[in-house]
């Protein structure tokens, strides 16, 4: 189909912001290799909050080859920063590989539904694979759903995610935000707002919910809600006060104290 | 003209040999809106016969699945014409709701 | 002798600003395009007409079949041109454009499909007439 190419003005932050984040990351990951073991808590959250960052936009755009790396890449590293995989000179040089490809897909970005990666994608996911001890390695790949309390949603999310959220002691939020009227019209764009929320917690999903149209009852309304799937260690009494928007509505779905025992069934 | 076939609280709509264009939009609000209201809870529009869906038609069938969304139930679009179909992955329509082509598949 | 390859054709009307009117309208539009463009061009074609036209009759001229929407569509090689002009006192189209987030006002999804359909979408400043190019 023509599709012309015409500036889509939020893409097109999305990206650059993206380049900037994939820009100097070769030499933190050299660094890392460099520390082994002995990580460097500061660099690593650096690092995969890049990988993190990336994933929320192309899933938010739609953009499955990229949120697809950009998840596994994130994935393994959030192993690394939780000791639970050294980044050897092997784990680094794969990590380097996905990094330069993720900078490959952005800088090509409306073609990136057609590169082959699976290949790429499985490398990466083999770190996550080889490095998860044996009852958990089924969680790389999986998905669970999550029923959202006091509601009839279900939210669909990664059981790997859910299992580190729910291993970390970390409240699991379903956070709300109307786009138009907390968002755009005080001046700020949804990659703020997830670059606030990436600070203290972990984006586990975001889904944009088209009420942006309203219902038969009513007349048009004029919102577009996105609602974020959110894991973190901020207390339910405090949520509400993070970051550059203030969201319309924040509902709990777990509250988890940290125990290493945790392991979730993933569906296949 | 709009065919509609029930059973239950499922109900097909078939906007036949009609578009679903800013003139017809009210029409078949209305008629969503009755549905909805005695009890369909799945609703699938077939657009077997649809040769145009413009931007009001697209604001009708996201309402309607904000509407049924609500009450836990579901909107689906199936039996649209490829050029509709790429409309509707343009507009990011798939991500929210089904919608399948005349084969069936998307 | 070889066939000019420059294939012209023009489509002009003046109609009352209704709905009705404008389907009237797409029934002849569609006998005529089907000759002239592929099936995925016609879509287009049509696509980015009503949403023009259907602009000018609600906002532009506020449904009043007083008022009228002047429509002509002019295929020139691959270049195909809409330009829709109505009798109304204009309408925002900055604000329905809205860089910082026009996607997202439901008002402007009729904006959003032109900018995505063609390459070139051009108001005047009073914002009553509107000039789309689409290459075909």
């Amino acid at each position: 189909m023509d599709q012309a190419p015409f500036d889509d003005e939020l893409l097109d932050d999305y990206l650059l912001e993206s380049c900037e984040l994939l820009a100097n990351i070769e030499p933190y990951l050299l660094a890392m290799e460099q520390d082994g073991a002995e990580i460097d808590e500061r660099l690593v959250n650096r690092v995969f909050r890049a990988a993190h960052s990336i994933r929320g936009g192309a899933g938010f755009f739609d953009l499955v080859n990229i949120r697809e790396l950009a998840h596994n890449i994130e994935t393994a590293l959030d192993l690394i920063r939780c000791r639970q995989m050294v980044p050897t000179a092997d784990v680094v040089t794969i990590l380097l590989r996905g990094f330069s490809k993720l900078r490959e897909l952005i800088q090509n970005c409306r073609e990136s539904g057609e590169p082959d990666i699976a290949e790429l994608v499985a490398t990466v996911a083999g770190l996550t694979e080889d490095h998860l001890p044996a009852g958990e390695k089924h969680l790389s790949m999986g998905r669970m759903e999550v029923a959202v309390p006091e509601t009839r949603q279900r939210v669909d999310v990664s059981a790997f995610d859910l299992n580190q959220a729910r291993r970390s002691g970390q409240c699991i939020y379903l956070m709300r935000y109307d786009l138009i009227h907390d968002i755009q019209r005080r001046g700020k764009t949804p990659w703020e707002v997830f670059k606030c929320l990436i600070q203290t917690g972990t984006i586990m999903e975001t889904f944009l919910d088209l009420d942006s149209a309203g219902t038969l009852d009513g007349p048009p309304s004029n919102q577009l809600l996105l609602e974020v799937v959110y894991a973190t260690a901020v207390e339910p009494e405090m949520i509400g006060r993070l970051g550059v928007a203030s969201p319309q509505r924040v509902l709990l779905i777990e509250k988890n104290r940290p125990s290493a025992d945790t392991v979730v069934r993933a569906r296949p | 003209m709009i065919v509609l076939s029930r059973e239950g609280d499922k109900a097909v709509l078939r906007p036949s040999g009609a578009d679903i264009v800013s003139s017809l939009v009210p029409e078949l609000r209305a008629q969503m809106r009755g549905i909805v209201e005695e009890g369909v809870r799945d609703l699938v529009v077939d657009l077997a016969n649809v040769q145009m869906v413009d931007s009001s038609g697209i604001g009708l069938l996201i309402s309607a699945h904000n509407s049924l969304h609500k009450l836990g139930g579901r909107l689906a679009v199936v039996h649209a014409s490829k050029d509709i179909l790429d409309l509707f992955h343009t507009m990011r329509i798939h991500q929210h709701f089904s919608v399948t082509g005349d084969g069936g598949e998307d | 002798m070889k066939p000019s390859s420059r294939f012209a054709c023009e489509m002009r009307t003046t109609l009352p600003a209704t709905l009705e009117a404008i389907e009237e309208f797409f029934v002849e539009f569609r006998r005529q395009a089907q000759n002239t463009l592929s099936r995925a061009d016609c879509f287009a074609a049509e696509l980015l007409s009503r949403e023009a036209l259907t602009n000018a009759v609600v906002h532009g001229c506020h449904r009043d079949p007083r008022k009228h929407v002047i429509c002509v569509l002019r295929l020139r090689g691959r270049r195909l041109t809409i330009a829709v002009h109505d009798e109304g006192e204009g309408f925002d189209w900055r604000a329905a454009w809205n860089r910082r987030g026009g996607i997202f006002e439901s008002s402007g999804r009729g904006i959003q499909i032109l900018r995505k359909f063609a390459i070139r979408v051009r108001y005047n400043e009073k914002g009553n007439a509107v000039t789309i190019v689409k290459l075909c």
